[in-house]
């Protein structure tokens, strides 16, 4: 909610009045990955995916907010959410992927 | 085998991902359909009480709730959920809605179906329940003492007790130099999937179909389960898993709700939701890993294994609720484990409890089996001032030495356990870290190494099933359909919860037929589309079982497109040969046909050969004849704080053995997750039971799960064992992973507080179980 990660559970709707709204349903624009999702992808950070929203949206706030974070930083940052497939290495990786990719092309915001 | 292998070892990128990343996923929660009404369930607050009297009428007169329903109301035709395991010679079926007593908290009592889920929850508030609260039979001790009874009609509360040995363990006692003699106990804890279970289901009263979507390892058994129970033909019966989140052996279980929902989609003709919650989850599905046990082993001065005695102390929970006792019983066969034990003696004692029912969690008492022999050796090995690596790779099974059969019976099929572990040694740097351990010791600082050598049975085929009194097969089917556009469908039996058969199987395909996976789409998990599979997703059977039919239907489908492109060719069978995809004549390669323009032929069926069908598909239900064992080495090393008593790990190796690997990525994913669980089990997981019976720990501040700053960066490398158990060699992958850690992590500890004496018997190793311990 305007680049803040937020819980939509604990958050009513009128409290959302008048922001912009992301999720990941409008992170791939046009059907192409954001390189976030990409990086997902390639470094075999999905297994049953059920966790996947969750952390690439949280992935997106924490690059946004430090574009080249360091694996310490990135665990810390993604340590709201949780995976039980993968282990969290993978997810490590692709973050780290991400925000290199984002870097390069001066996508960081 | 082929020794040029094209799509078998590549880790191709994973299909299920595009939708998975881009929130397109269908998990059953995510389905709606017209008219759906929504179901909550009313769960027991007692562990052990009798019905006196329920009364659902506030319920029903409220706005919204369309009908309530409890145990009396589905006498006879929904009574107990089906098992796939008994008991010998005791019943201890889980009821589908309590009747006349409840034996948990969080036994199904009734059920709500309304409007929606809110007013359903209200409505659960409605219902009055009269109990009369009974002594919880809380412990093993308890269930001994039988003072109270969980059934009536049982002279106790023992469910079973069996025996296992082999050998002449009172000779080998006698002949040891050293005998270690120890009590043990792991926790329970439990898999935790990220999705709950979900059930919707939908009857069309018009057509007779009844459709059920479930978050289950499999659609095949609820269906041929539920079909006579409703009254409803299989064939009018589909059964859907979609998108499961996660799964770990929890919902390999059939439940309640699973019969409860389309009993009454079927009643009311309405398609009706029923979705639970966390703490729902943690009351209602099945528990692992909660074991105690005595044990010894008897060694020789110079660290030969000479026997294992062991007693396994087990509560089941309250009822059996598929096969809640077979994971005990797996836990006593792999005591031995992968190496030369060849006498023992192994007694388990099965007891029910006043507790959620035991369940499949990843391993299936491997875990447990494993990390009690392993302490031994490491305890034995401090206690003779050996190596504890050089005690293992003395005992291990060398390779010359398959199969081979274990003292209590198990034959493992392939192996390299000792070169598996020299591996895991070398990526350690195992002498550099027992040489840092001295000098961080001098500065007093704790660090310790642990190791974990194990195998692990998988591919459980229908004789082996059979053997455990599973009332079921072990059969996995495929079907490759090679469509008239030269793309290939494959329907397979194997489900998926986020294993990756979407990509893997593809590879399988691919490489069979010489085709880019990119032309290949898997479908799973639909019961109207797909072959049968007895057993569905568990014991470790997607690779070798699931992909090895997939191989041999392809291989059908390639004799085949070979008959077909010989008459067109106007050549021998003998003379063409099948590469990337096409078949040429050998010699003349302009004489060519690609997959595609046989497919093309097929299905015009102008001019087929003699006895030669029109279509160009195969299938195969593939059956294993016995049980492969894939075997790993777990090495960690760890330091422990002097104050807190915090573990960190500082290094954790996998050494991995399934067999033939098909997508590397896809299989060490499966082994750092497995060991993600297992570290979560040895550090931080608990489900905790006071002396009521409640549970404790019901929601994630409570239950300990492992987040991204607890765990280690995984070194993964692998040993390639093929079996000749499957068509492709392929051994399972899916639970090694979870098995390693308990001792390799509890290893490392207990090494790393030598100068504390701490001997590490109990788990989960939290700072304050450390300190006390310590302190006790």
């Amino acid at each position: 909610l305007d680049r803040v990660a937020v819980k939509s559970c604990l958050m009513l709707a009128v409290q959302a009045d008048g922001a912009e709204l992301l999720t990941i349903e409008g992170l791939a624009e046009g059907g192409k990955l954001h390189p976030i999702q990409e990086a997902f992808q390639d470094s075999f950070a999905i297994q049953c995916g059920y966790c996947t929203p969750g952390m690439v949206m949280s992935a997106f706030e924490l690059l946004g907010r430090n574009p080249a974070p360091n694996e310490i930083e990135i665990r810390r940052g993604l340590s709201g959410n949780i995976c039980r497939c993968t282990g969290y290495q993978n997810i490590v990786r692709a973050v780290k992927q991400a925000g290199e990719v984002l870097r390069v092309r001066g996508e960081v915001s | 085998m082929e020794t040029t292998r094209n799509w078998i070892g590549i880790s191709l990128k994973r299909k299920e991902d595009f939708r998975l990343l881009t929130g397109q996923g269908k998990y059953t929660a995510d389905i709606s359909l017209p008219g759906m009404l929504h179901a909550a369930v009313l769960r027991s607050p007692f562990a052990h009480a009798e019905i006196r009297e329920i009364d659902v009428s506030k319920a029903r007169q409220r706005e919204g709730v369309v009908e309530v329903i409890t145990g009396e109301d589905i006498r006879g035709v929904l009574d107990v959920v089906p098992t796939l395991v008994d008991l010998p010679d005791r019943k201890a079926d889980h009821p589908c809605l309590a009747r006349g007593k409840v034996r948990y908290v969080g036994e199904p009592v009734a059920v709500v179906v309304a409007t929606d889920r809110y007013v359903a929850e209200d409505a659960l508030e409605e219902i009055v329940v009269e109990y009369e609260p009974l002594k919880v039979v809380g412990s093993f001790d308890d269930a001994i003492k039988a003072d109270v009874r969980l059934f009536e009609d049982w002279p106790d509360n023992v469910a079973w007790r069996w025996v296992l040995k082999g050998g002449n363990v009172e000779e080998a006692f006698r002949a040891a130099d050293l005998v270690v003699r120890e009590t043990f106990e792991v926790q329970r804890h439990t898999g935790v999937p990220m999705e709950t279970r979900a059930v919707l289901a939908n009857y069309e009263w018009a057509t007779g179909e009844l459709t059920i979507w479930t978050s289950s390892q499999g659609p095949y058994r609820l269906r041929y389960t539920i079909a006579p129970l409703l009254g409803v033909p299989e064939s009018k019966i589909r059964v859907i898993c979609g998108d499961v989140g996660g799964a770990f052996g929890i919902k390999f279980h059939l439940y309640p709700e699973e019969f409860l929902v389309p009993y009454l989609a079927k009643k009311l003709g309405r398609p009706i939701k029923w979705v639970e919650d966390r703490r729902e989850h943690f009351v209602s599905a099945v528990h692992g890993r909660g074991m105690e046990f005595e044990a010894q082993i008897a060694v020789k001065r110079d660290g030969t294994i000479l026997g294992i005695k062991a007693k396994l102390f087990f509560e089941m929970g309250a009822y059996n609720e598929t096969e809640s006792h077979a994971p005990a019983w797996l836990c006593t066969a792999t005591v031995p484990g992968p190496y030369r034990i060849d006498n023992c003696l192994i007694e388990g004692t099965a007891v029910v409890t006043n507790k959620v029912p035991f369940g499949a969690y990843r391993g299936f008492g491997a875990n447990e089996g494993n990390w009690v022999r392993e302490r031994l050796i490491d305890i034995a090995a401090r206690e003779l001032g050996l190596d504890p690596a050089e005690v293992r790779l003395k005992n291990l099974i060398g390779p010359g030495e398959f199969p081979y059969t274990s003292s209590v019976g198990l034959v493992y099929d392939t192996g390299q356990y000792p070169e598996n572990m020299k591996l895991a040694m070398g990526a350690l740097g195992y002498d550099r870290w027992r040489k840092e351990q001295e000098r961080a010791r001098k500065e007093g600082r704790y660090i310790g190494i642990g190791m974990a050598c194990f195998n692990d049975p998988t591919l459980y085929g229908t004789r082996a099933l059979a053997a455990l009194g599973v009332k079921d097969g072990g059969y996995v089917g495929a079907r490759v359909q090679v469509e008239r556009d030269g793309k290939v469908t494959v329907y397979t039996a194997m489900s998926a919860q986020g294993q990756g058969q979407e990509t893997s199987l593809a590879q399988v395909c691919a490489e069979e037929l010489g085709i880019d996976p990119d032309r290949i789409t898997v479908v799973h998990d639909d019961t109207s589309m797909c072959p049968p599979s007895g057993y569905q997703s568990g014991g470790s059977r997607g690779a070798g079982l699931g992909g090895g039919a997939v191989a041999v239907a392809a291989r059908r489908v390639k004799e085949k497109a070979l008959k077909i492109a010989a008459h067109k060719l106007e050549a021998a069978e003998a003379d063409l040969v099948y590469e990337d995809g096409r078949v040429y004549v050998k010699g003349s390669p302009d004489r060519v046909l690609s997959l595609a323009e046989v497919a093309s032929l097929a299905y015009l069926a102008h001019d087929l050969p003699e006895g030669v069908e029109p279509g160009l598909e195969a299938a195969c239900i593939l059956d294993v004849s016995n049980i492969a064992f894939a075997n790993g080495t777990h090495m960690a090393v760890v330091e422990v704080d002097p104050e807190t008593f915090q573990t960190k790990i500082l290094k954790y190796v996998i050494a991995h053995d399934c067999g033939v690997v098909i997508n590397p990525a896809i299989v060490d994913g499966q082994v750092m997750g497995g060991a993600a669980q297992g570290i979560g089990g040895v550090l931080f997981e608990e489900l905790v039971y006071d002396e009521n019976g409640q549970l404790l720990t019901t929601t994630f501040t409570d239950y300990r799960v492992p987040r991204a700053g607890d765990l280690p960066e995984f070194t993964v490398t692998h040993t390639e064992t093929p079996t000749p158990l499957s068509p492709i060699g392929a051994k399972g992958t899916g639970e090694s992973g979870a098995i390693g850690p308990y001792a390799a992590v509890s290893g490392a500890i207990e090494d790393a507080l030598t100068p504390l004496g701490l001997r590490v018997t109990r788990l989960p190793l939290t700072p304050s179980r450390i300190y006390s311990q310590i302190k006790g």
